[in-house]
């Protein structure tokens, strides 16, 4: 138990430590979310997804991050192993992440921003993972997904009609109206040890790498991601999953 | 570039192992690091972190019972960490991509001769505008190696010749395309800023065994690059007076191991470096044709180094083990002239660079093939330059954990 407190308070070091210039810079990360809806995109669809392979004895697995659900950010992995490997094919599981951020349907309810319309991001990943184990303790495994994102929010009317703040409306006015989609593949490989494990994948278009170190308990799971072309680099991780088998 | 030669060098350190068996290594590592850096004439510490990530897959695989291929790939990660020291929101960060594949061939027990293609591209953004595609300083490397590993009475010899070429596929120098326009009488064709270049290199390197207890390592590396179109500058600014940019680099590392106990033991490493190039610079102070201001120096890159670091190494069991590594580093530029405090430069006297550093790591086995590491690293630098602005002068703090799992 020790340990695994030790291994917590490691992460949140890691993970706070990102949190103390948020409020100084919280500007600035606005204008690079809103001049780079893609990588606001990818950042929700990385924390909300899992894509590692089911290793447990269980056929299903239920997942979904809690963190991100305090964001207003609605989430659910479905995952199941269509193959149970042998020593010379690998077990194959595949599965949909998906998220909605509903949080943001609230802005409309400020004042300042009453005019907001059409806001809506959401993301779907459908992946398959292929898993080996090589010893007692360790899996490797690869995969690919197809990261699938929304984001659609219109702000033209806000920023002609009600913003007076000079900066406020300067970032606004100049992305006031998105509506795009965004399909991005990826492949991932990674490591499993235990309960442990670290995986790294690189997404094609955005050109961007990812990591994510997560433990995995029978019902709970923490983690940290590590997404280093992001406006926030480190991301934490509170994952509650259910497994079952038919 | 060190993680990637402890990587091959895994591979290369059991040359002789048997061709029977394929083997595979996986390893990914994530490290955040976050550092204090006090400038000499600022006020306070400079407070920022960086980031790198690490993904290594190797195989190999016996093609025959005299020949063994093995393929390596790395992609990695470096760039800001968790706190940006940058208030725009950017520093610098890369990524790269390497690929080589090398066939040993077995000529016998202890002799082994071996033939390396790779292929390396560096993608490096600068600002937050530059796609990563269009970085001004991307580049890319494709070449090959060859040579042999010798295994006799203890003793492991191997040579090695490379030929690489490299290629920066972006770059371009506005201020010098300028100077020449606006100081110089004619302008620059664009190939003459080209910094391609061409790299051939000898390598031979040594290990011999003592005893059980004393060892020594020792390696000598030369190399050569030729710039085909890129020109020096010369000071009536004349490109076609001008010859084309060449460097040489002689490298010595010296490095006994003394293993004092079962658990402790110190590898004292001795490195020198002597770089010469044909390099020169102009410093323009001011553009205007009809009053150009500048200064020109010859031979303005030369240097010779000398790095002596003192690692003691104490395993206190299979699951901890502790590095207290101490070194200092002392470079002095041959021709390059130093700064005074005005920014102006001081002919006088030749620009040296000393510097110290302490540092401690902490290596965590959580299991054999996941190891959580702590590192702490203070490190003090001084230089005669007594421009401030120029970054010489500083004392850095870094603290370092990293993650890395491996099969």
């Amino acid at each position: 138990m020790l340990k695994k407190v030790t291994y917590f308070l490691c992460l949140f070091v890691f993970a706070f430590s990102s949190w103390g210039d948020i409020k100084d810079t919280a500007y600035q990360m606005a204008a690079d979310f809103l001049a780079n809806p893609q990588m606001f995109f990818l950042d929700l669809q990385y924390d909300s997804e899992n894509n590692l392979p089911l290793m447990q004895d269980e056929d299903f697995e239920l997942h979904t991050n809690l963190f991100l659900h305090l964001l207003t950010v609605a989430n659910l992995n479905v995952k199941y192993r269509f193959y149970q490997g042998d020593n010379k094919i690998p077990s194959i599981t595949g599965g949909v992440g998906g998220w909605y951020f509903w949080g943001l349907n609230i802005l409309p309810q400020i004042e300042t921003l009453k005019e907001a319309k059409d806001i809506s991001v959401f993301g779907v990943a459908p992946f398959v993972t292929a898993h080996w184990q090589v010893s007692e303790t360790t899996f490797l495994f690869a995969g690919t997904k197809l990261s699938i994102g929304r984001i659609s929010m219109d702000f033209s009317k806000v920023a002609q009609e009600q913003i007076k703040d000079k900066g406020l409306k300067n970032i606004v006015e100049k992305v006031a109206c998105i509506k795009e989609t965004y399909v991005d593949p990826a492949i991932f490989v990674g490591i499993a040890i235990e309960k442990f494990s670290l995986e790294a994948g690189y997404q094609f278009f955005a050109q961007r790498l990812f990591a994510r170190f997560l433990y995995t308990g029978d019902t709970w799971g923490f983690g940290l991601g590590f997404y280093p072309d992001s406006v926030i680099i480190l991301h934490p991780m509170i994952n509650l999953s259910y497994r079952f088998s038919l | 570039m060190k993680k990637k030669l402890l990587i091959i060098c895994l591979f290369a350190l059991f040359p002789f192992i048997t061709y029977a068996e394929d083997m595979a290594f996986f390893r990914i590592s994530v490290s955040e690091s976050f550092l204090g850096l006090d400038m000499k004439g600022d006020d306070g510490f400079d407070l920022s972190a960086s980031n790198s990530l690490f993904v290594d897959v190797g195989y190999r695989t016996s093609l025959s019972s005299k020949i063994a291929l093995t393929l390596f790939y790395e992609a990695s990660y470096d760039g800001p960490g968790a706190k940006s020291n940058s208030k725009e929101g950017f520093q610098a960060r890369n990524i790269d991509q390497f690929v080589m594949a090398k066939f040993d061939f077995l000529y016998s027990d202890s002799l082994k001769f071996f033939v390396r293609p790779d292929f390396f591209y560096e993608f490096y953004r600068l600002g937050k505008n530059e796609a990563w595609n269009d970085g001004l300083y991307n580049f890319g490397r494709v070449g090959l190696s060859g040579g042999f590993d010798w295994l006799f009475s203890h003793q492991l010899l191997n040579a090695s010749l490379d030929f690489h070429y490299f290629w920066f596929p972006n770059y371009s120098d506005l201020t010098r395309e300028a100077l020449y326009l606006t100081v110089g009488s004619q302008g620059l064709p664009s190939d003459s800023i080209n910094q391609n270049f061409l790299q051939g290199a000898f390598s031979l390197s040594h290990r011999i065994i003592f005893s059980p207890l004393v060892e020594l390592k020792s390696q000598y590396r030369f190399t050569l690059r030729y710039y085909p179109s890129l020109k020096v500058d010369t000071q009536n600014l004349v490109h076609t007076d001008a010859d084309n940019q060449f460097d040489t680099t002689h490298f010595l590392s010296l490095q006994p191991i003394f293993t004092l106990s079962k658990e402790f033991y110190i590898a004292p490493t001795y490195q020198f470096t002597y770089f010469k190039s044909n390099y020169s610079y102009f410093s323009v102070n001011s553009f205007d044709p009809f009053n150009p201001d500048f200064d020109f120096f010859e031979d303005f890159s030369s240097f010779h180094s000398h790095d002596f670091s003192l690692p003691l190494i104490y395993e206190l069991n299979p699951k901890h083990s502790f590095i207290l590594e101490a070194g200092i580093e002392y470079k002095k530029y041959l021709s390059r002239p130093t700064k005074k405090e005005n920014g102006k430069f001081d002919l006088s006297t030749k620009q040296d660079l000393f510097a110290f550093n302490v540092g401690l790591t902490w290596d965590f086995k959580v299991y054999d093939n996941f190891t959580f590491s702590v590192n702490y690293l203070f490190k003090q630098a001084s230089s005669n330059n007594k421009d401030l602005t120029a970054g010489y002068n500083f004392g850095v703090h870094v603290i370092s954990m990293q993650m890395s799992m491996e099969y």
